[in-house]
Parts: C-alpha cells; structure tokens; sequence
C-alpha cells in the first residue's frame, strides 16, 4: 500500500446470514463490518465452520437454499448486491466477481469439455461467438499452464487431475477479467507441491488483471505469503482485521495470539505444541457477551455479559475485545 | 457411403461403453431381435407378398403354407403381410408414446428438483395422483372421451404413464443440483434455464435414455391392450392387438391368426426389455463397479 488513500471495492455492513436447520438458526455470519480496497489482497483466516466461508459465498449470493440473509448491506462498486434480483445478480457473478472453489475434483461439469466450459463464461456475459470464445478459452488454459492447450481443451474434465483441473478452473473463472476474485481454500484439496504453484499462479494473475483478491484459508502460511491484510473470524464475528504484518507481529485478539502461537511454537523449539482450550460454541447458541471468553485466558467479568465492538485501535488495526490494552 | 458406414461400424467397435456392452450376451440377444423387428418394419413393402388389407374369400383361414407363411385370416389377408406392417404400427406407436411421456415427464421433474419448495410439491402431489390411478382403467376414461383411434390411444397411454420420468428426473435433478459445480456455474452468472439445460439436463441423460428403452415395451402393450378391447386402431389397420381381437372368434379353428399376433407383441418387448436392461448396467458406472 502507497501512501494515496486506497478506494473501496467491497464494503460490508453489519452482515447477518443465518443457517435455517430443524435445530434452530445457526448464527454462521453474526453483524460483521468489512471494507475491502480496490486492488488488495485480502485474507480471511479462521477455523472450520466459524463462517469465513458463508461470509465470501455471501458476496455473490451463492450461499445454499436453508441460509438467509437477515440484515445488512454488501455495497460493490457502489451497488447494493442483496438489493439486485437474481438476473442482475446473474450478470454480475463471473464477469465483475469470480469464485474459485475448494475442491476441483467436483466443481468442472463432468459432461462437457475443458474448452467450451471454460468458454462458457465469455459467451454468458459478452455474446461472443463460440469459436471466438474457444480461441480466447485456450489462451486463457495456456496462461494457467495447461500443457497443450489446444489438445487438451477437448478433453472431458476426468482426464485432468487435481492440480489441472484448479487451474482450469481458475482460468474459467478469470477469462472475463473479473474485478473481485474470491478464492474459497483453493488450494486445500491438492497437494503440497501443487498448492505452490497453484497460489503463484493466483498471485501472478491477480497482478496481470489488477483484480482485487478474497482469499479465505486456515493455513497462516498461506496468509503470509499471500496477503495484504488479514481478518480473523472467530464463531460468526470479526474480531481482528490488521495488515498482515500486524497480524504476524503484534497481534491483540486473544484468538489471533491463541492461533499464531499454535504455528510458530514449533519454530521457537518448544516441546509441546500449544493449543487453545476448549472447543468452538455451536453457533445455535453462542455464548453470551465475548463469544471467545469461554476459552479466554484473559476474560472477565466484562467480557461475559458484555459484547465487544470491532474498534480502530491504531490505523488500519481493527479489533473486537475489552482487554486489548493489557493485552498489547 | 458405404465404405463411411463401415468406418463408422469399426468406430463403435472400438467405443469402449459399445465394447462393454458387447459382453452383455442377453442385451445383445435382445439388440439383435429388435433389430430383426426394425428391418421387418422397414422392408415391408419389398418382402411382403400381398398388401395388409388385401381380401381374397376364396383362400379364408388356410393354415401356414409355403405360400402364406403364417396362414390367413377370416377375410383370406395373408397374416405375414399384415403382422409385418404392424410391426411399423408398434413400432411407431412405442417411439411416440414414449417421446410424449418424457416430454411431459421430465421438464416436470427437472422444475421439482431443480427450483424445490412449492413447486417441487406440487408436482410430486400430481405425480402421486397419476401413480396411484389404474392405468388401463384411467387410459379407458381418456378413449371414451377422445373416441377411438391411434392418436388418440397415444395420448391416453401417455397421460397414464409419464409419471416414472417425473419421479427419476426429480430425484437425479436433486442428487446433481447440489453438486459443487451447479454453484461454480452459477458463479459464472449462469441462468437458471441453462443451467437446467446446460448442466443438469445432459448429466441425468442415461438414466432417462435407459427408462425409455424401458417404458417402451409397455407402451406397446397398452396401445395393443386398447386396440384389443376395440378403443384403438380401427379395422383394416394392421394393428397387432386389433388382430389378436379379430382372431378371437377362430382359435380353435384357426390359431395362427392369433399365435402371430401375439408372438410379435412378445418377442418386441422381450427385446426392448433385454436391451434396457443391458443399457441400464452400462449406463450406470456404479452397478457396472459394485
């Protein structure tokens, strides 16, 4: 980031996305505020079924039929995308905002070939002509590293393997030069060596086409090497968005120190590894007040009845907890 | 052309799902009979030696002979003529039944599965209803209405019988509809139609394929059953149930006025039934694997 003041891309306000199950709503997005800036590259770190998820497939509304979205705003370019309807919606997804799944083994339809899949795109949002779109698709399959484009883009999706198919899928989704590119754990279901390339590949585009990258992960190394900023999600909230160095270096969340400490332990040589206490609430019926003081080393009578507001503490750092100042 | 034919053959030889299928012996049986009926069909204006309606009253219900292979009827028309022509009848009959069925049945069930709630139920309330009817019974109230005749008894055993296409294209619509790639294509800001048509549609195909070949057979011996009791094709129309009710009143003097009849209605759903069969296991990979 230069010194010039950075233009909003994405802005979400007070976001509240409930799963509807035969248990009751499960509070996966709970009030969450997030600005993402025009050309950056943003990270969302938590753990499984805190709601990093649903927070990114809430953004072009993909969520699945049971979630509903209670309250909120998520403003793109200006315009309310939970205010447009499913058509204009429909024009947004895949030319303006691009998906990237987590596990590429189902995301490509099994019946169609590489070539006109990743096509597909181009012809839905610009009319062009299939042959044209076919010319621009295998471009687009040699600029992610398909070996023989040309041959291979008549081939059904089973005969790629993983790393491919990733790749495939990345260049279907990036064909239509799309501003926002929100990857879902891209790299989660491929292997170590793949995921490298898979994420220099992410990277490399997203300076190509200048898009701004939404990158949701659990994996802190990702985070490092990827990111600009950094939010972290605990139980459906944000409770600490920072630069990445920030995250890294002087973190203020509890949670976040819990987290960091869990990785790099390891690299201090100490013989245990350190662990967090306790399990994350079901998201039915979160705890009262701080939703992480049940396992908070630092909690007090405050943080159980009270709720904490994500608050600017220094520029740029954001962070939801009562005691950050002991913390510091 | 022919050589382009031959290439063609030396293709499908090679197909791998064609070669599977060849290991099918009863599929193959049944490939093999029905292609037999078809070539029959085809032909019949070259191999037949008189004209379905041809009346000679002086040759009534000779049995089999050189000449009348399968004898003659109570009118002197030469059953062979008039057996092969049904074949075109049946046939035909089958083919279409069939193409209305599913065309009524699957938009039906691709709506339920794909768009759920509301729609989906009400659906599969009319889709019960229409199951839980006697068919013949309900196909009988349709005939009495529309009156009889060919089209008409199409109709009628469509309207009975399209209720399987629902319930298997509603219940592989739901299986694939919240597949991982149904969200990736709507995130490339797909419509919903092709996405119907583009995603779902094109992966539930053999299923549907292997319940037509299936539901052939029976549409054929409900459009025969109709013509039995009179509702169908009308004389002198050649058609096989027709002739099984004409050669009713002569079984005992003249059985192979009847036995032919009949014995085609059989062998032509024998042989859609072995070829769905067959189709079916090599179709689905999960019963091919298991």
């Amino acid at each position: 980031m230069g010194d010039f003041l950075p233009r909003t891309l994405l802005s979400i306000r007070d976001l509240r996305v409930y799963y509807e199950t035969i248990r009751g709503y499960v509070r996966a997005v709970d009030n969450v505020n997030l600005e993402i800036y025009e050309g950056e590259r943003f990270c969302l770190i938590g753990e499984t079924g805190c709601g990093k998820s649903t927070l990114a497939l809430a953004i072009p509304r993909l969520l699945p039929p049971n979630a509903r979205i209670l309250s909120g705003s998520i403003m793109f370019k200006n315009i309310d995308l939970l205010k447009l309807s499913d058509s204009e919606l429909e024009e947004i997804r895949g030319r303006d905002i691009a998906v990237v799944f987590q596990n590429p083994m189902r995301s490509l339809n099994p019946v169609l070939r590489v070539g006109p899949q990743v096509a597909e795109p181009l012809v839905a949002h610009f009319k062009t002509t299939w042959r044209e779109a076919l010319v621009s698709a295998i471009k687009q399959l040699s600029r992610v590293g398909i070996p023989d484009p040309e041959l291979r883009s008549r081939d059904y999706p089973h005969a790629f393997s993983g790393g491919m198919k990733q790749r495939a899928m990345i260049a279907m989704m990036t064909t239509c030069k799309p501003s926002l590119l929100i990857a879902d754990e891209p790299t989660t279901a491929l292997d170590v060596t793949i995921q490298a390339q898979v994420l220099k590949l992410i990277r490399e585009l997203k300076d190509e086409y200048g898009l701004t990258l939404l990158l949701i992960t659990h994996n802190f190394g990702i985070v490092a090497e990827m990111c600009d900023r950094a939010g972290v999600m605990y139980a459906g909230k944000l409770v600490e968005v920072s630069n990445v160095v920030d995250i890294f270096e002087s973190p203020l969340h509890p949670y976040t120190k819990g987290l960091i400490e869990c990785v790099v332990a390891r690299k201090k040589s100490k013989l245990r590894l350190s662990q967090i206490p306790g399990a994350p609430p079901s998201l039915i019926n979160p705890p009262e007040g701080c939703r992480f003081h049940p396992r908070c080393l630092y909690a007090n009578r405050k943080c159980v009845s009270e709720e904490p507001q994500l608050i600017e503490v220094s520029k740029g750092h954001l962070v939801a907890c009562h005691n950050y100042e002991s913390n510091r | 052309m022919i050589r382009l034919f031959v290439e063609k053959i030396k293709l499908l030889g090679n197909n791998e799902t064609f070669k599977l299928f060849l290991t099918y012996k009863r599929g193959v049986a049944g490939l093999i009979l029905l292609s037999l009926i078809v070539f029959l069909a085809l032909t019949a204006d070259f191999i037949t030696p008189k004209r379905f309606d041809e009346i000679d009253p002086s040759s009534r219900l000779l049995p089999p002979t050189i000449k009348y292979i399968f004898g003659t009827d109570h009118m002197g028309r030469d059953v062979f003529s008039r057996v092969v022509y049904g074949a075109r009848i049946a046939l035909w009959v089958g083919l279409l039944v069939v193409l209305v069925e599913a065309g009524i049945g699957v938009p039906l069930g691709l709506l339920g599965g794909f768009y759920g709630g509301r729609i989906d139920k009400f659906i599969s309330a009319i889709t019960d209803l229409i199951w839980a009817f006697p068919p013949i019974i309900l196909a009988l109230a349709i005939v009495t209405i529309l009156g009889p005749g060919l089209t008409n008894v199409v109709i009628a055993v469509s309207v009975i019988s399209w209720a399987p296409y629902t319930r298997v294209v509603r219940a592989k619509t739901l299986s694939i509809v919240s597949r991982e790639f149904i969200i990736a294509a709507r995130a490339i800001g797909e419509s919903s139609l092709s996405i119907i048509l583009r995603y779902i549609l094109p992966n539930i195909l053999p299923p549907i394929i292997v319940l037509a070949t299936l539901t052939i057979p029976s549409a054929i011996l409900y459009t025969t059953a109709l013509s039995f009791l009179g509702f169908g094709a009308q004389p002198p129309t050649p058609d096989w149930g027709l002739m099984l009710n004409e050669g009713r009143d002569y079984i005992f003097m003249a059985p192979w006025c009847c036995v032919f009849p009949g014995l085609f209605i059989t062998l032509t759903a024998l042989s859609f039934n072995l070829l769905g069969d067959a189709l079916r296991e090599v179709l689905d990979p999960k019963l091919r694997y298991g």
